[in-house]
């Protein structure tokens, strides 16, 4: 069970003057259960990557399979769920049940089946029951994007993809986010993020891939992206890596600001920190 | 350079956006502008150039009220702004043609216009995108054409309304050197963001809550006040992490306030131990 990806490529404009390659052989496969990221600066091909994953684009060579079946078969759309950047921007239904609802009734769910799968959906993003009633768009905007998150949940999807799903929020409610991705994870869902920014949920993922100029520059664990020279680092593992590079004995696979200033005190002055 | 007294403004629908907000902005100051969202800090940008008027108080601009419609076209010419989204903002075909646009609206001469463009272009590094089409550009190419254009009709202050939100690191990071040095060239820079390290190089930062000023000193004090998280606002990693050190007595003198000088500053500490 997995999504492989072999010797992708793919071009925007194909045989026109405007054509622009978008991904240039790319190879990776992510397994059921896997909490991956996907990294890359603004247009580096991280989004029309993931558009494979789910056949909202075909390949232009190459081939995409998800648990051995090629994405242009209509039926993969149930195992991949997608959530695009801004998800409110999804929701359309009159009631947030309806809304949720369309999904899985697509894919031809009915009854109590149905509302089971709704309910569900819903009891996962802490959504109360007494807001089925009521227009998503009367919501606030965090509620919007939970229930636009419930929406793809409902279908049961074994694989859930989300674009930059901490852009615009801020910190408490990325925390809340990443609890709510991990549960889904647990639960035995893939999740795969895709974000420009990397220090919020490297610490959280099995494997990250690193994609630049529409090629996959990097892929392995966090530790091992800690331990390569020459990517891009955030800051706090940045401040690490230096101090240890230059030979003080530090820790550097650390991403908490907490534990930076624990380990670089303990340093300083052993026996204080002990005491405390 | 900007006088604001007493100015409140409410939208039709009766949302208080600015409550009686008092501010003096001086010539050559380089001023962050902060909040959360919904904070009024767009809102109280606009009275500056005009966009807005307000619903009670006064704003002065180089001793021009914007009340008196008669100045607005005065005002506009002193205090230009940038925005958000760089693609609602293009006319030209070509990058150059897009900088030329508010030259050739003033109705100067060709050879002028070019020298003017050319200048505008290398001083944003864009002289080799003359040619281009700006909708080919990256996210933070687009925004340096959007301030070059800016550049060319040569206000005394710039108003960047959140220009970064929409880019990623490294053309942030760009963007953030270009509007250092339109600051370094002298002109009176006014930038609103939620990002607080783009403060770092600001004379001052100004915090925003609920329609009010806050918060206003230098950008060092605020983050040593611990006070931004109050009001919906998150340190930098690294500045949270060296004022951790310096609250903790383990660092003493200026809060670092990048990367850089954090390691430089435990580098020599560990040193000495």
């Amino acid at each position: 069970m997995s999504i492989d990806i072999k010797n992708l490529i793919f071009s925007y404009n194909r045989s026109t003057s405007l054509e622009k390659h978008a991904l240039n052989d790319v190879s990776l496969s992510i397994k059921k259960g896997d909490f991956v990221l996907i990294s890359g600066e603004v247009g580096s091909g991280k989004s029309t990557l993931i558009k494979h994953m789910n056949g909202l684009l075909k390949p232009c060579s190459g081939s995409v399979e998800v648990d051995g079946i090629p994405t242009h078969k209509k039926d993969i759309r149930s195992k991949v769920g997608m959530l695009f950047q801004f998800p409110q921007k999804q929701l359309f239904g009159k009631t947030v049940d309806e809304d949720i609802s369309f999904g899985p009734a697509n894919f031809g769910i009915k009854g109590n089946q149905l509302k089971k799968q709704v309910h569900e959906a819903m009891d996962l993003m802490f959504l109360d029951e007494s807001i089925a009633s009521v227009s998503p768009f009367d919501l606030s905007g965090g509620q919007m994007r939970l229930v636009a998150m419930a929406g793809v949940l409902a279908s049961k999807p074994d694989y859930l993809i989300l674009d930059e799903p901490a852009s615009g929020l801020d910190a408490k409610n990325r925390k809340i986010l990443f609890s709510i991705l991990k549960k889904l994870n647990s639960k035995g869902i893939s999740i795969i993020v895709v974000s420009h920014q990397i220090s919020d949920v490297l610490p959280l993922v099995d494997r990250l891939f690193l994609i630049d100029s529409g090629k996959i520059v990097f892929k392995g664990s966090p530790d091992e992206y800690l331990r390569s020279t020459n990517l891009y680092l955030p800051d706090i593992p940045w401040i690490m890596k230096e101090l240890h590079d230059r030979g003080f004995d530090v820790k550097f696979d650390i991403f908490d600001i907490d534990e930076a200033f624990y380990e670089v005190s303990s340093l300083l002055n052993p026996q204080k920190v002990d005491e405390q | 350079m900007i006088q604001i007294n007493d100015l409140s403004h409410r939208f039709p629908n009766g949302n208080l956006a600015l409550d009686s907000v008092n501010l003096n902005i001086k010539k050559g100051e380089f001023v962050v502008i902060a909040g959360r969202n919904g904070s009024g800090k767009s809102t109280l940008v606009r009275h500056m150039n005009a966009l807005l008027l307000p619903s009670s108080g006064n704003v002065i601009v180089n001793g021009m009220g914007s009340s008196d419609q008669k100045d607005h076209w005065d005002i506009r010419q002193a205090v230009s702004m940038v925005f958000q989204n760089p693609d609602s903002q293009f006319v030209g075909m070509t990058v150059e043609e897009d900088v030329a646009f508010g030259l050739e609206n003033l109705g100067m001469a060709s050879d002028n216009i070019r020298e003017s463009v050319d200048r505008c272009l290398q001083f944003a590094g864009l002289s080799e995108y003359s040619k281009t089409s700006p909708i080919h550009l990256s996210g933070g190419q687009k925004q340096k054409v959007a301030i070059a254009s800016v550049l060319a009709m040569y206000p005394e202050c710039i108003i960047f309304d959140e220009v970064t939100s929409m880019l990623d690191h490294a053309s942030c990071n760009d963007v953030m050197d270009l509007i250092n040095s339109v600051h370094k060239a002298g002109k009176t820079v006014i930038h609103v963001t939620h990002r607080l390290e783009e403060a770092t190089t600001a004379d001052r930062l100004i915090v925003m809550d609920a329609g009010r000023i806050v918060l206003d000193d230098t950008p060092s004090n605020i983050f040593l006040s611990g006070k931004v998280s109050d009001f919906g606002l998150e340190l930098p990693p690294i500045i949270a992490l060296a004022k951790k050190f310096k609250d903790s007595g383990i660092l003493q003198g200026y809060l670092a306030l990048s990367k850089d000088e954090l390691l430089e500053d435990l580098c020599q500490l560990i040193l000495k131990t």
